[in-house]
């Protein structure tokens, strides 16, 4: 064999091994987003917040664990703080495979003229968020929040009933729920039957969120409820 | 040149794989960092109600100098919402979002805190309006979906053009004059600068459909009944508006 014939042989193995490589490097940065939620589960929220590792700006001022990387359940990853999905995942709910589906089933909400709880929260019902157990590393801890209603007047007291479950229908007691916007700032705890109530008043128009946190490695769930002055819209002054 | 032409795809290979990895990884760490868009990709836009009473900035961070203020409210007692434009965090870490500001003189952006807005919401829609043709046309993932004849602003009272968006939809209005619906945008009149309200410019039905189309309104832009109907099934709150 001659020298040309050994340059020959060098160059296509140098020539083979470039491209594998470069394979490689593809393979390993399409997998590190795809459909991964938001991202690396060890690494810290991305916008709005400055949030723990392995947790992400909800883009309500709160922190939200990662799921694993694999999107949250119940969450819909295209509302993701910067808006811009996850990569192929833009209309997830989190994985198949990650007990994110089926979609959950929650009872009914609460009938919105029922009086106030007044007991404190019993034994009975798991806590918010359900404290692992020691043995027990599966906890049931996916909330659902159910709001009797949606829209509030403004200036008008408002009983607004809340209700949590965690995904398989069980109501969540011990469960906090704030409520935001609007110039109202309350947060309430729920009972054993996972209901809690607000008693708000707007004093002006606005968005309210509800919202109930979930504990670590839960991620939480909310609702909006839209403060409207009725009178004022019946006649607006559009310059016409 | 067989040996070359291996190797240069080789080297082709590599480069384009190592781009489409980066195309892959690189949002998350430079989001973390730099700007962020918030328009886009596509036709995407991007809005958020105003959670709390805040003051508007001329850059993002709590020194910067106030330039107006957001209300939770809009005049005519609605939820307040923004359009968002971008992000970004300052020395601090806090996040910042830079809005289109539904205020006096048009056209008007600038910055505010995150933690005073809601969750960001898209939408895919987009309304232009062309005052020569007086035609709207509203379109959906930038195919159009909807066009009517409409009326526009007076030569004393024009229609502004720019870049504006759908902050309110009132209906069950109590004056004929507004038809069934209305919509309230971001845009003022130039020159009914002391109009109750602000001057805010709405979008709406109308009792008087026989001067549609033309130059009628005093900023406003009208249409016929049935059709500001029909848009309301397709416009949702947060649409840019282009007047042109």
């Amino acid at each position: 064999v001659g020298n040309g014939g050994i340059k020959l042989r060098f160059m296509f193995i140098l020539c083979v091994g470039l491209l594998g490589a470069g394979l490689l490097t593809a393979v390993a940065f399409a997998a590190n987003g795809h459909g991964s939620g938001n991202g690396n589960p060890s690494s810290g929220g991305q916008h709005g917040q400055d949030c723990a590792p392995g947790w992400h700006d909800t883009a309500d001022g709160t922190c939200e664990h990662n799921g694993g990387g694999g999107g949250n359940c119940g969450d819909n990853q295209s509302g993701n703080d910067n808006g811009l999905g996850n990569d192929g995942n833009d209309n997830g709910f989190g994985h198949k495979g990650d007990n994110c589906d089926p979609a959950p089933s929650a009872p009914p909400p609460p009938p919105a003229n029922t009086p106030p709880p007044s007991n404190p929260p019993g034994p009975s019902g798991p806590p918010a968020g359900g404290t692992p157990s020691a043995g027990a590393p599966s906890v049931t801890c996916a909330t659902l929040l159910r709001l009797a209603k949606t829209r509030v007047a403004v200036g008008q007291r408002s009983l607004l009933a809340v209700h949590v479950v965690d995904r398989g229908g069980r109501p969540l007691r011990g469960a906090r729920v704030s409520a935001r916007g609007a110039g109202v700032h309350l947060s309430v705890t729920t009972d054993r039957s996972g209901k809690a109530r607000f008693a708000i008043r707007a004093l002006a128009a606005g968005a309210i969120r509800i919202s109930v946190s979930g504990s670590a490695g839960c991620p939480s769930s909310s609702g909006l409820v839209l403060a409207t002055a009725v009178t004022k819209a019946h006649h607006p002054d559009f310059t016409g | 040149m067989k040996l070359r032409a291996l190797l240069f795809v080789a080297v082709s290979a590599t480069a384009a794989a190592g781009a489409l990895g980066n195309a892959s990884s690189a949002s998350p760490a430079s989001r973390s960092s730099e700007s962020i868009s918030l328009v886009g990709p596509g036709a995407q836009s991007r809005w958020a109600y105003v959670l709390d009473k805040t003051p508007v900035r001329d850059a993002p961070g709590g020194a910067a100098a106030v330039v107006a203020t957001l209300t939770t409210a809009t005049p005519l007692g609605q939820p307040n919402l923004v359009l968002l434009l971008g992000a970004e965090r300052d020395r601090s870490g806090h996040m910042w979002v830079l809005v289109r500001v539904p205020s006096r003189p048009n056209g008007m952006t600038g910055w505010v805190a995150r933690r005073s807005l809601d969750r960001f919401q898209v939408v895919r829609t987009h309304l232009v309006v062309d005052r020569k043709s007086f035609v709207a046309r509203l379109y959906r993932n930038g195919v159009e979906i909807f066009r009517a004849q409409v009326g526009i602003g007076a030569p004393a009272t024009p229609t502004p053009t720019g870049e504006f968006y759908v902050r309110e939809e009132v209906r069950h209005v109590a004056d004929a004059f507004y038809g069934p619906v209305a919509f309230g945008t971001s845009a003022t009149a130039p020159t009914l600068t002391d109009w109750p309200g602000g001057g805010f410019i709405g979008i709406h039905g109308t009792n008087t459909p026989q001067l549609l189309p033309g130059a009628v309104s005093h900023g406003c832009i009208r249409m016929r009944n049935r059709d500001i109907l029909r848009l309301a099934q397709l416009m949702p709150l947060g649409t840019p508006i282009t007047i042109q």
